[in-house]
């Protein structure tokens, strides 16, 4: 076990005594969490849901439809009452999980007996908030994840058809339709973040909270990102809106000056440093601005701005990662930018000859820099954190 | 999580899914049968399974208030025609519902274009609806609310649900080659 390394290493350069380590190692494995069970049932519920999607996707020809119903009631009536009935745990994390995918193969046994096809966006909606009070019988990180994938999923679904019923149905023109598709897309990952800080979640589903929270942010980095990536395409006086990045920008300014308040508390670990606050703050407004810059005024295309940019926010969300103390985001963030990077010279060389070079320069770049981020990273983040921690310690922390 | 709420939550998918066996069963009950001519061609869905993909071959003999088919305001007027298919008169659904005595939303029945069948047997299935949608054997029938609402019936040939049709035609195939 690690933590059992870890404090065998302590004992032995005398920072702990042996009474200590005992007294550690008792907490830490009453408090351990059954993670092997929890991933060997997520992983048989994901196979049971496949299951019965394969099933009712071969429509089996034997059975009438009647009983194909009926068995399906039973079994929906079954997989409740075990839930009811199950006391918290992997167990009833598993049933939920379970119930989750088969409310949808459900749905779709039905479509397929009556022949209904009234639209994947209406389908995934009505799943959605059928089960929401559902996946809030569960507790675990895993299920929360999957819950969220299935409501990003319904929130795609309804932002394509909301757009063409826009297009279609009120007959906006293009510029009103541009703006409307950028606050409704952009507000998104805030409908997230606000949802993790609902009262209830945090104190009784803190994982579920935390999963929220994540999809905030992972949706205002990839926000982020992608207002970087307009400036790859120039912008015409036709495709040019304000309004909408303008209020985009409103509401993500309000959502940062209100950070403190609204992220402080919810971290588990230490308060957030004024470094870490600084990153977030820059993180959520930087987007809508970028996104402001690039579709805001006429232009051309410039790609290596646009290139400049994306490496320049996979940087500042790393250090971001750094200050707010998750040193695996971090990583990942150093590993962005290298793949980015290798992305560049591939783009940056047009013929075979100049790719195969590009390829070569690119990929020893890379290696290059793995070798730096091997050597160098724990070095660096310690380097990026001392001289915060110092302020931390003097000042008493931000929030 | 109370027991009451943990029990309401545990229903609410279940009711959902008997909503919508109802709100089927109810449409299938109340509605009125109308064929309508097909052509076909054919993919799978990777949830739902095998279906067969098509178009219905509409031609309104006659148009009103200047109506297209893609208007979501417009609707088919249904009378009885000399064979199995209706005859058909294009119009505002408004003027339709006053003055047809069935009638039909144009763009929710030309989004009727998939009819699930089961793997076992799908490519007898699929020969025989390309055959018969060639000569013009292959309807939809559709089941009609009052308020013009399409629903799925079946998929026939020459009159019979296409699993007969192809059960039969696989028996004439066999015979033939013994």
């Amino acid at each position: 076990m690690k933590i059992e390394k870890k404090l065998a290493e302590w004992q032995q350069a005398g920072l702990i005594d042996e009474a200590t380590a005992r007294r550690i190692a008792e907490h830490e494995t009453g408090h351990a969490r059954p993670i092997v069970l929890y991933a060997i049932g997520g992983v048989g519920a994901v196979a049971i849901v496949l299951g019965f999607v394969a099933i009712i996707a071969s429509n089996w020809a034997a059975i009438p439809p009647a009983a194909k119903l009926g068995v399906d009631g039973l079994v929906a009536v079954a997989l409740a009452a075990a839930i009811l009935r199950s006391s918290p745990g992997w167990l009833r994390e598993t049933l939920v999980v379970v119930n989750y995918g088969f409310v949808l193969a459900s749905m779709s046994l039905i479509g397929q007996i009556y022949h209904l096809d009234s639209g994947t966006w209406r389908a995934l909606l009505a799943w959605s908030v059928a089960t929401a009070p559902m996946m809030l019988i569960a507790r675990s990180r895993f299920a929360a994840t999957l819950w969220i994938v299935g409501l990003v999923t319904m929130h795609g679904f309804v932002l394509v058809h909301w757009l063409e019923w826009l297009d279609d149905v009120t007959g906006l023109e293009e510029k009103a339709l541009l703006n409307a598709g950028i606050i409704s897309a952009g507000v998104g990952p805030l409908l997230y973040l606000l949802g993790s800080r609902v009262g209830w979640l945090r104190r009784e589903r803190p994982a579920t909270a935390s999963v929220y929270r994540a999809a905030g942010w992972l949706g205002v980095a990839v926000l982020a990102f992608l207002a970087a990536t307009i400036f790859y395409e120039g912008i015409s006086d036709r495709e040019r809106v304000l309004a909408g990045p303008v209020m985009l920008l409103i509401a993500f300014g309000a959502f940062a000056a209100g950070l403190p308040r609204l992220e402080g508390p919810l971290s588990e670990r230490a308060p957030l440093s004024p470094r870490a606050l600084l990153g977030m703050r820059v993180l959520l407004v930087g987007g809508p601005a970028l996104g402001l810059l690039g579709v805001g005024f006429v232009r051309g295309d410039w790609p290596v701005l646009a290139a400049l940019l994306q490496i320049a926010c996979l940087g500042w969300m790393a250090w971001t990662a750094l200050q707010a103390g998750h040193e695996g985001l971090f990583r990942l963030g150093v590993a962005a930018i290298c793949l980015r990077l290798l992305g560049i010279y591939i783009e940056v060389f047009g013929s075979m000859l100049q790719t195969g070079l590009g390829l070569i320069v690119g990929g020893m770049l890379t290696i290059g820099l793995t070798w730096f981020w091997l050597r160098k990273s724990r070095g660096l983040a310690e380097a990026l954190t001392e001289p915060d921690s110092a302020s931390n310690e003097a000042g008493g922390g931000a929030s | 999580m109370s027991p009451r709420l943990k029990q309401a939550a545990l229903a609410l998918p279940i009711l959902l899914l008997v909503f919508m066996v109802g709100r089927a069963e109810w449409q299938l009950a109340h509605s009125q049968t109308w064929h309508f001519a097909i052509r076909g061609y054919d993919p799978r869905d990777l949830l739902k399974g095998h279906y067969m993909r098509f178009q219905l071959s509409i031609s309104p003999a006659e148009t009103i208030d200047s109506c297209s088919v893609r208007d979501p305001d417009c609707c088919y007027c249904l009378e009885p025609g000399e064979g199995t298919e209706p005859r058909v008169a294009i119009a505002t659904c408004e003027t339709a519902s006053s003055t047809c005595d069935a009638f039909v939303r144009t763009v929710p029945l030309h989004a009727l274009d998939r009819f699930y069948i089961p793997e076992e047997g799908r490519r007898q299935m699929e020969q025989t609806l390309r055959t018969a949608a060639r000569d013009d054997r292959a309807h939809l029938a559709v089941a009609v609310s009052r308020t013009g609402e399409p629903m799925i019936e079946a998929l026939l040939v020459g009159g019979v649900p296409i699993r007969a049709a192809a059960a039969a035609e696989a028996a004439e195939a066999e015979a033939a080659g013994d």
